[in-house]
């Protein structure tokens, strides 16, 4: 074993001559944070992942990032180690996209549908809507169908709006959403749409002069694409009333200039 | 991330001096490998006498303990009738719970009652449970269906009972 001590120590010395531009070659490429650092970025209105994927969508090398998103009793915010670039790249996109909250249109058209056939005049749809009825009319068994409001409700989150009904029944419609998916995905969840009589209706008084209590006619939740028609409608199980009412939801595209 | 540098870089030199090693051809004289085997086949023998030896005395000692938990467990005791065995009873009563009461069966004659000590102990048994009614799920809340038109347009239609507020 004594005569291999000098092969040992020459070895010892190739290897470490050899070894020395190895492992800087290899300190190169097998960490790709040399350059990086540490940045945490608050989020103030987009849905944390959408702001995850934002942030990873910066990065030319995912292994060249690493991204981490939190959310405490302070709010969200998004931890990122990368290079210079990606950070203002990131920092540039977060500015565009997260320093106000985003605002969608929602378009309701309320119509009475009628199970006797009754001329009504036509309703001046936007295309969208449009599409929606037609489908709806060849679909529901309603013979005629009367629009009775419309309303145009720009929203960041929760929106509500008066309609006024057939006979002068007014109703609340509430409705509250929010964006799902990336920023490129156009797809909302409607985690609550509402429609209720008013307690002031002139609809819940009898003929004898007594007031009934106000109903919530419909309590729904939905999936919803932007540029999409939704028909939301409510009739009675017991057959006591014969007409019904239909919402055609729809979440009005930006207009491309 | 310091271990992340040192880890790879220790296991590259490893390598390098593995592969590089002189030495790592060379093999044993004969002597030097009967003398190897001769020590380890001394230190496996002693080894399993030593085994031998302990296996009783552990084996008498698992064989105490377990008769100890097992007395204490069950709490076996000597005068406790064979017949009518109360644990059998109360482990087969969830078995026996069904959504109907079951016809009565005839019964044979009551057998001697149980010492106090080892009665079951009386539990009431859980409601059946009542079928769901499409009356009253529809009294509840409203029945939501959401369907398509060939066209592609979704529909969400509620179908609300006349009584609900």
């Amino acid at each position: 074993m004594l005569k291999l001590r000098p092969h040992l120590a020459a070895l010892l010395l190739l290897a470490g001559a050899a070894a020395g531009p190895a492992l800087a070659a290899q300190d190169q490429s097998a960490n790709p944070l040399r350059d990086s650092y540490d940045n945490v970025y608050r989020i103030l209105h987009l849905d944390l992942h959408a702001a995850e994927l934002l942030a990873w969508k910066q990065c030319p090398e995912r292994e060249r990032c690493r991204v981490t998103a939190t959310l405490s009793d302070t709010g969200k915010a998004l931890a990122v180690r990368a290079d210079a670039a990606t950070h203002a790249r990131l920092v540039e996109a977060l500015a565009r996209e997260d320093a106000a909250p985003r605002t969608q249109v929602f378009q309701l058209h309320l119509f009475e549908g009628s199970p006797t056939a009754a001329a009504a005049p036509a309703a001046e749809l936007p295309p969208g809507a449009r599409k929606a009825f037609e489908d709806l009319r060849g679909f529901l068994p309603y013979k005629s169908y009367r629009l009775l409001d419309t309303a145009w409700l720009p929203t960041t989150s929760t929106v509500s709006a008066r309609l006024i009904g057939d006979g002068g029944a007014s109703y609340e419609a509430e409705l509250r959403f929010r964006r799902v998916g990336d920023l490129e995905a156009q797809q909302l969840f409607v985690d609550g749409f509402r429609l209720r009589e008013e307690s002031d209706s002139p609809a819940l008084k009898s003929a004898g002069g007594e007031r009934r209590a106000p109903r919530q006619l419909l309590n729904t939740s939905f999936a919803l694409a932007i540029g999409e028609t939704i028909v939301v409608g409510t009739s009675r199980v017991d057959g006591a009333g014969d007409k019904a009412l239909v919402v055609l939801l729809t979440a009005v595209a930006e207009a491309t200039p | 991330m310091n271990d992340e540098h040192r880890t790879d870089p220790d296991a590259r030199l490893r390598a390098l001096l593995r592969d590089a090693d002189p030495a790592a051809g060379d093999r044993l004289a004969t002597e030097e490998v009967w003398a190897l085997r001769r020590t380890a086949l001394h230190a496996a023998e002693k080894a399993g006498r030593r085994a031998w030896l302990a296996t009783p005395a552990l084996a008498a000692a698992a064989a105490g303990i377990a008769a100890a938990v097992f007395l204490w467990v069950f709490q076996v005791r000597p005068e406790a009738p064979a017949a009518a065995p109360p644990r059998a009873a109360a482990a087969a009563r969830p078995v026996s719970v069904e959504p109907e009461p079951a016809p009565p069966v005839p019964q044979p004659p009551p057998a001697a009652p149980d010492p106090p000590s080892r009665a079951p102990i009386e539990e009431p048994l859980p409601a059946p449970p009542t079928p769901p009614v499409l009356a009253e799920a529809a009294d509840e809340r409203p029945l939501h269906i959401e369907f398509a038109t060939p066209g592609g347009t979704r529909i969400i239609w509620v179908l609300t009972a006349e009584s609900e507020s």
